[in-house]
């Protein structure tokens, strides 16, 4: 498999994605003038000539005061980075090709707004086609605040679409010069294979368990606690307990049963992506059914079950796996 | 690589955009073409209604018939687009299309560039201390475009706007004020100036006519400004000497500048010299202005036979010119030639006055006892003086001096000159200004253009050339009181036909005095401030202007001084809040250590209540129930108050041994 958008890698440690975060350092932070910038230069010379030649001296004072304001302008610039710091966020999970928005969250501690902060990335491909582009996201971002935002990433594969080489710039305060900053994060999020093939389920896979007809199919009862995990829901969490001293604990909520089916890779055809794409639909369908299923691929099995964790469980396992 | 977000002309930007314009634009229209001020209104009412009120933009058909309709509107009316004036009018109008067609941001910053400079074209007219100031305003105005232009951000209000773009504008000035009086300044234009370039100066001119002088002398403009290195003369000794006139058509007079050389003519001088330095304000020609008869020529100028001190270049900015004068003099003979000039008078005109002096000359012999009778004539006949004389008919002199009666001072002087000709005595005009006004609070002598004047000087043998002013017979207080006195001033509370209280009048003239004070402090240091200026203020400071490496040195020095200067302004506003939940938390961890449980800097709240918990179990329930607000906190729950917090841990007071 081809190599894209950085490297196709293994499941990061997720340790490793936690408690990385990045501060933007004063002296990593390079400016230049924008097209603007240099415009703005040729009237200033412009305007200097036009003073010596009329012998005005206001004419003289306004363009040292635009030359000054042009300087001191990019101190604004240069400040509107410096210090931010940035950590990765909680990112959605999303199917290949279509566009993830990977999320950053950026600490502005600083009593200011700091407006027009862009995130860039540049996946290095000719930018022929739409989904080539950059990765582009501009923020304005609040005093003294935390700010998520979601850096649009176009995902071509299924497997972990890993992001580093990120960029942050800035044209604020007056477009005449852009500073700039590579930022030390590493986005992560783990790319679904896209759902393709025959939407109807195998048939024969259909089994009528004995009971559990009459079980509720919502989701919105209290099923109990487990152990928090990285990209829980903070709103999940339940703070009592945590007070408590009981440890982070996730409220659960439980789903309704139906029937159950085996999603078999013996049961696709096609070659090696397409039966991938094929399983991928039948686990969406499945689910979207609320039918207790369970996956068999040649690795292994997922045991039967039912709800988002085990929804989850299988989209991520058929996103990473690989033939023997 | 675009990576500006979606750039649209909002409501915000368009309207900040043509309040600038609109602001640069405003002066300009007192000399613009009526037609370009009402198509600049037009264009930016149009974009305004386009975007408040969804009006449709022209076609590029129209707008490229504008921009060609412009043009050539302004090549006809200026017969030219390479003036200055012309060139604001193109500029104007331009501004006001690229205002009506902004649609991405290139256009946006093409308005602003074209306003920025139309601020300079400002300059080019008048660069008075409210020309300065408000145009530092609109200078604020820009920056809020730029800002606004520039990159979206949250929007704001007017006032934060205009304030956060004031911060700049003043963390800006030290440096603008470092370089203004540290960058070189060159002497003379660069390249030719277009003809126009100093159109609207006001002043004497070659030629005078009947009328001209009283139509300078409804201007208040200061004409020049006069420092006296000892006490100055009486003011009716102050006879400021301009273009002399020695040929006429019977209408005007014209005065001849040539020849002119580097020596004065041979002359006898007596009494003290008066030294003087004399600051010119800028007229368009070449004439200076000395006391009564110029005893040295400055550097720079020449003198004609007849004592017209000329400088060798136009007088185009403001110039300080030291001179000295005499007020007692005598001079040699006169030539054949030059005095067939000055008794030439134009065939066939002026008959009754040449009657009238044949009468007078026939009743005396003696020159100086004619010149009285005249002087006399002029007295006793009701003349009057006045800013606004009647037309004078097809022969001003004979009109005035028998019909109208009623002038100013040049019609006084040339009915004087052509009178002395026509009875056989050489006399000539001489232009000039009269008087001044002293200033008590700088001690200097103001001149205005309302003090110009114009008399006569006639030759008698053995004396010379002598002055004889007949407009003095007449109103001897403009002479010896100045303007002031002869005719109201033109602008003032009497114009309201109230009479103000003398202690008002007086408070009035004092007021005058100090602005007229800051006005020359301002155009001394502010718009003087050329290449001479430069070389002996940076002289006082030890510094060789024309040693550039040694500026350069310094204008580097200053640049880091006014760079560090706003980097410290500018990071000083950007200096972290600390979190309060987090200074609070640090307090708890401090409390802690004191008994001995010292905290991982990458310990996180939970692990620490554990390890708390097992080596102090008696402070467990407290530490827990800490450890649970901050992390409640921290990851913002609503049931937690950062003030339940402070409590708990200002509460908590470990002591050193549990047990």
């Amino acid at each position: 498999m081809a190599a894209y958008s950085g490297s196709m890698v293994k499941k990061p440690r997720q340790s490793e994605l936690t408690t990385q975060s990045h501060a933007v350092l004063r002296q990593r932070i390079y400016i230049l003038p924008t097209a603007q910038g240099l415009g703005y230069a040729l009237l200033l010379i412009i305007m200097l000539l036009g003073a010596i030649n009329y012998d005005s001296s206001l004419g003289y004072a306004l363009t040292f005061l635009l030359v000054s304001l042009a300087l001191t302008s990019t101190f604004y610039t240069h400040g509107n980075l410096s210090g931010l710091v940035f950590r990765p966020g909680a990112t959605p999970r999303v199917f290949a090709g279509n566009t993830a928005d990977l999320q950053i969250c950026v600490r502005n501690a600083i009593p200011q707004p700091r407006p027009a902060i862009v995130v860039r990335y540049d996946n290095g491909r000719a930018k022929k086609r739409p989904m080539d582009r950059p990765g582009l996201v501009e923020a304005d971002l609040p005093a003294d605040d935390t700010t998520s935002i979601a850096l649009p990433v176009f995902a071509p594969r299924r497997g972990w679409l890993v992001v580093d080489g990120l960029t942050i710039a800035t044209r604020h305060p007056f477009g005449l010069f852009r500073a700039w900053s590579p930022i030390q994060l590493e986005l992560a999020c783990l790319v679904y294979p896209r759902p393709a093939g025959r939407p109807e389920l195998p048939r024969r896979a259909l089994q009528h368990p004995n009971s559990r007809e009459n079980e509720g199919f919502d989701g919105d009862d209290f099923a109990g606690l487990r152990d928090f995990r990285h990209g829980d829901s903070p709103k999940g969490i339940h703070w009592k307990a945590a007070a408590k001293g009981a440890g982070l604990q996730v409220k659960q909520f439980a789903g309704g049963g139906g029937k159950e089916i085996w999603l078999d890779w013996l049961a696709t055809s096609g070659d090696f992506e397409e039966r991938i794409s094929q399983l991928a639909l039948w686990v969406v369908k499945a689910h979207e059914q609320r039918l207790r299923f369970g996956l068999t691929l040649p690795s292994g099995q997922i045991e039967k079950s039912q709800g988002e964790a085990h929804y989850h469980e299988c989209m991520g396992r058929l996103a990473v796996w690989e033939a023997a | 690589m675009s990576e500006v977000r979606n750039w649209q002309p909002t409501k915000e930007r368009v309207t900040w955009l043509s309040l600038a314009t609109t602001s640069v634009l405003l002066p300009h229209t007192t000399h613009l073409p009526i037609w370009i001020s009402i198509g600049y209104a037009v264009f930016v009412l149009w974009r305004l209604l386009h975007t408040f009120r969804g009006v449709p933009l022209p076609s590029r058909w129209f707008m490229m018939l504008m921009v060609t309709v412009v043009i050539t509107g302004a090549a006809i009316d200026y017969r030219s687009v390479l003036g200055r004036d012309a060139g604001v009018a193109l500029l104007a109008g331009l501004a006001g299309l690229k205002t009506l067609e902004i649609k991405i941001q290139r256009d946006a910053y093409v308005v602003i560039y074209l306003g920025l400079f139309l601020i300079v074209t400002n300059f080019l007219y008048s660069q008075t201390i409210g020309t300065g100031t408000y145009m530092l305003m609109v200078t604020v105005v820009y920056t809020v475009c730029l800002r606004v232009v520039a990159v979206a951000g949250p929007s704001e209000t007017v006032l934060y706007r205009l304030n956060s773009a004031g911060r700049i504008v003043v963390q800006s000035l030290p440096l603008a004020v470092f370089l203004f009086i540290l960058f070189p300044r060159l002497p003379g234009p660069l390249w030719s100036l277009p003809e126009d370039a100093h159109a609207g100066l006001s002043g004497l001119s070659d030629t005078m006519q009947p009328g001209h002088i009283s139509q300078l002398s409804l201007s208040d403009k200061v004409a020049f400004r006069v420092r006296f290195d000892s006490r100055p003369p009486p003011p009716d000794k102050l006879y400021w000497r301009g273009p002399v006139m020695w040929d006429t058509d019977g209408n005007s007079w014209t005065a001849n500048t040539r020849p002119r050389s580097r020596r004065l003519p041979a002359m006898e001088v007596t009494g003290t010299t008066i030294s003087y330095e004399m600051t010119l304000e800028p007229h368009g020609r070449r004439w200076m202005f000395p006391l009564d008869v110029p005893t040295y020529v400055p550097r720079g100028a020449m003198v004609t036979p007849d004592l017209q001190l000329l400088s060798l270049r136009k007088i185009t900015d403001r110039r300080r010119i030291r001179m000295s004068s005499h007020v007692e003099y005598s001079m040699a003979a006169l030539s054949v030639g030059d005095r067939g000039r000055a008794l030439a008078l134009p065939r066939g005109k002026h008959l009754k006055a040449r009657e009238l002096a044949l009468s007078m000359r026939l009743r005396n012999t003696n020159d100086e006892a004619l010149v009285n009778d005249l002087l006399k004539y002029f007295r006793e006949m009701p003349f009057y003086y006045t800013l606004r004389p009647p037309l004078p008919g097809p022969d001003p002199v004979d009109g005035f001096l028998f019909d109208t009666r009623t002038g100013f001072c040049e019609h006084y002087a040339a009915a004087f000159v052509v009178l002395a000709r026509a009875a056989g005595i050489p006399a000539r005009i001489v232009t000039g200004y009269q008087g001044g006004e002293r200033n008590p609070l700088g001690d200097y002598l103001i001149v205005r253009q309302r003090d110009a004047h114009a008399w006569a000087e006639i030759w008698t043998a053995g004396l010379g050339w002598h002055r004889v002013d007949p407009t003095a017979a007449v109103v001897p207080d403009r002479i010896e009181h100045g303007m002031d006195a002869a005719i109201p001033p033109i602008i003032g509370p009497d114009l309201l036909g109230i009479q103000p209280p003398k202690g008002l009048q007086e408070w009035l003239r004092s007021l005058r005095h100090g602005l007229d004070t800051i006005n020359n402090s301002w155009n001394q240091w502010i718009l003087g401030y050329g290449s001479i200026r430069q070389r002996a203020f940076l002289a006082a400071l030890g510094l060789d202007a024309r040693d550039w490496r040694q500026v350069g040195v310094w204008i580097l020095v200053s640049l880091l001084f006014c760079i560090s200067l706003v980097a410290w302004w500018v990071w000083r506003g950007q200096q972290p809040v600390p979190d309060p939940v987090v200074k609070l938390y640090q307090g708890f961890t401090t409390k802690l250590s004191r008994i001995g449980v010292s905290t991982h800097p990458t310990e996180g709240p939970l692990s620490l209540v554990d390890r708390v918990g097992s080596l102090r179990p008696d402070l467990r329930s407290e530490v827990t129930r800490i450890a649970g607000l901050y992390v409640g906190l921290r990851y913002r729950d609503d049931d937690t108050t950062v003030a339940e917090f402070a409590q708990a841990v200002k509460c908590f007071r470990p002591k050193q041994d549990g047990k």
